[in-house]
């Protein structure tokens, strides 16, 4: 234990006595460290803004989609929710699951897009959400001002907005927008009320930059459809979530005719369904990331083995003096593995704070979150670890084995 | 086993060198006894194996035939790692080139044969300023050795090789890189040590070493070609009080 001690105050001596190699040859590895700490920060990071951002969506959520990427073509990532297929939602499926759906609270179809937006001589290009009078509420979307549009406003294809904070600012500038006319694709209406900001989403993508209209405006007046990009539903309970998914594809399975034995041509999921795809999609990028890592470790170590050789050598005549001394092969070995090791640990810490530092600016200067968590720290710290014994040990036993007469002859 | 007072007992040793099919004798068959306490000197022109008797005695070579006894122990017989321990514990280096670390200070210098120490040792610390006293070098305790001079660096090394009191002192052309005057006082120490009871062997190629010493051991072409008992030894401390000292001098 006091040898060891004694082996790491060694270390550390030869270390600060070749401050610049010491540094390049630990660069591999704080890159390596850095790298893993810091992707992975952002990684979780985005994890957690990406579930907080669906569980904000609003609670027990269901959403209904055209298409059935699972059973179908595998489709991963976002798109999985929104893949095209020749089946599309209309207002028969909405009315099915209105009438037959007993787990169901509120059901609301939604049509997606964007259009352009002007009051007077300013305008601006939002999203459009068209939905039902229930819409903002299964979207947990907020009233600031004014009012929503209501089910007569609906049946009607009334042309009234509601539009985010992005587009107040925009289009009226310190002018109170409510009941004032805008043009939407060059159409006439009415502004009755104003969003609640909510900010960014995890993508950055900026959320108060939309206007809601009445899903049968949007499709009689703007695009001219009668199919639906989802629909959105809430079962009555937490519990009853997966029971009341169970439901709707069965609804929906009888409205649609599709026999027994065929693939449903559509997708129903709930929130948890939805996390799940999530956390599949970053346990993916995880297991890519460190792919990657461990790669630049590997350099790292190579780095570290190349700089303990010359060591060495350099060093070949303290070897024999101490081996002269009465140093055991043994002794000598442990001495420069700590070396190594320490040369590594010594990398991997100050790839943590970099990673740290990295995460710190990423989280304040751009809109992705970032956290660190202790388990890639705790990861990295052990993998530097090991990369510095597993690249140590060749260099050590040469070391080891250096005869002492010869070492001790050595210039 | 009974070695009757010899700390040293070399009987017949070889030593070949292979240097790939070419097999060149160092030693050509040594019989050697050194009772512990004396005070002998080793010399011989360079290639006579006197360099090869001294790692062999000083168990960082093993010979190629032959029995060596240190201290009762058949070296002989002992395995690598054993060995270091007998460098640690029963013999003191004394080197021509001094081999101090050089980044550590005076201190760590001495403390390394205590590291690999394998004992625990409660006075450790003692020991040490022990050792550095005894070669007057206890103000210099924290400077690196490049701070010091010649004669100061070996004794540093002497008291390194001191600090685990040792059976043997082995000093290898101890005076070759020192001037005159720092050579009698690094022998001056040899023979203070050697009257304190220490087996101390110097291998010289200068006679006015060895005449130092009280027994001169001759080797030559791998041979002991024969020996010589110093009659009237020569005093380190006359010899430094005679010569003139450097404020003297300028």
């Amino acid at each position: 234990m006091r040898r060891l001690t004694e082996n790491i105050k060694i270390a550390f001596r030869s270390l600060f006595l070749n401050k610049t190699r010491s540094f390049l040859t630990m660069l591999g590895i704080i890159i390596g460290v850095g790298a893993v700490v810091a992707m992975l920060s952002i990684g979780t990071g985005a994890q957690d803004s990406v579930i907080s951002s669906v569980q904000d969506i609003g609670s027990n959520l269901i959403i209904i989609t055209p298409g059935n990427p699972e059973e179908g073509d595998q489709v991963m990532g976002p798109q999985m929710m929104f893949a095209g297929d020749t089946a599309e939602l209309d207002e028969e499926d909405v009315r099915a699951i209105e009438r037959d759906a007993e787990l169901i609270t509120e059901v609301s179809p939604v049509v997606f897009g964007s259009a352009v937006v002007s009051y007077l001589n300013r305008n601006t290009q939002p999203q459009v959400f068209g939905s039902n009078e229930k819409g903002m509420q299964l979207y947990n979307v907020e009233l600031e001002k004014g009012k929503f549009y209501s089910k007569g406003d609906v049946s009607s294809s009334a042309n009234i907005t509601v539009i985010g904070q992005t587009v107040v600012k925009k289009l009226f500038n310190n002018i109170e927008p409510v009941g004032k006319i805008i043009k939407i694709n060059g159409q006439n209406f009415r502004v009755i009320g104003t969003l609640k900001s909510r900010g960014t989403d995890s993508f950055g993508n900026d959320q108060d930059n939309i206007i809601t209209i009445p899903v049968t405006t949007v499709q009689t007046k703007l695009y001219g459809s009668s199919s639906y990009d989802m629909i959105l539903t809430q079962s009555i309970s937490e519990e009853s979530i997966d029971e009341a998914t169970e439901e709707i594809k069965d609804i929906l399975r009888r409205s649609r005719d599709i026999r027994i034995g065929e693939k449903n041509d559509f997708s129903v999921r709930s929130q948890t369904q939805i996390l799940d795809i999530i956390s599949t999609i970053t346990n993916i990028f995880t297991v890519v990331i460190a792919g990657i890592a461990s790669i630049s470790l590997l350099v790292g170590g190579i780095g570290i083995m190349n700089i303990m050789l010359v060591s060495v050598t350099e060093r070949t005549r303290e070897i024999g003096i101490r081996k002269a001394i009465g140093a055991t092969n043994r002794d000598i070995l442990i001495q420069f593995l700590v070396e190594s090791i320490v040369l590594s640990i010594t990398g991997g810490i100050f790839g943590i704070l970099f990673a740290v530092l990295i995460s710190v600016i990423i989280n304040n200067f751009t809109v992705l979150e970032t956290s660190i968590s202790t388990f890639p720290i705790l990861i990295a710290l052990s993998f530097s670890t090991v990369v510095g014994l597993f690249f140590g040990i060749y260099p050590a036993m040469r070391a080891a084995r250096l005869n002492p007469i010869d070492a001790l002859r050595y210039e | 086993m009974d070695n009757d007072g010899f700390i040293i007992k070399i009987r017949k040793m070889k030593k070949i060198y292979s240097i790939g099919r070419i097999s060149v004798p160092a030693l050509k068959g040594i019989d050697l006894d050194i009772k512990s306490g004396e005070l002998i000197a080793v010399m011989g022109p360079s290639g006579s194996g006197k360099s090869t008797l001294m790692n062999i005695i000083g168990v960082l070579d093993t010979p190629t035939s032959g029995s060596y006894f240190l201290d009762g122990v058949d070296v002989g017989k002992v395995k690598d790692n054993e060995l270091a321990v007998i460098r640690n514990k029963k013999i003191g280096f004394v080197f021509q080139t001094f081999n101090l670390l050089s980044r550590v200070n005076l201190f760590g210098n001495v403390e390394l044969p205590l590291i690999y120490s394998r004992e625990r040792l409660r006075d450790k610390k003692q020991k040490i300023l022990e050792a550095i006293d005894s070669v007057g070098l206890t103000d210099w305790i924290r400077h690196k050795p490049n701070e010091l001079s010649g004669g100061e660096k070996q004794r540093v090394a002497i008291a390194r090789a001191l600090v685990n009191q040792p059976s043997i002192i082995l000093a290898d052309e101890p005076t070759g890189n020192l001037d005159s005057r720092t050579g009698e006082e690094i022998m001056g120490i040899f023979q203070r040590l050697n009257r304190e009871g220490k087996t101390i062997v110097v291998v010289t190629h200068e006679m006015a070493i060895a005449r130092h010493t009280r027994r001169i051991i001759f080797l030559k072409d791998g041979r002991i070609s024969g020996q010589e008992m110093v009659g009237n030894q020569l005093s380190a401390e006359e010899i430094l009080e005679k010569m003139p000292k450097l404020d003297d001098v300028i």
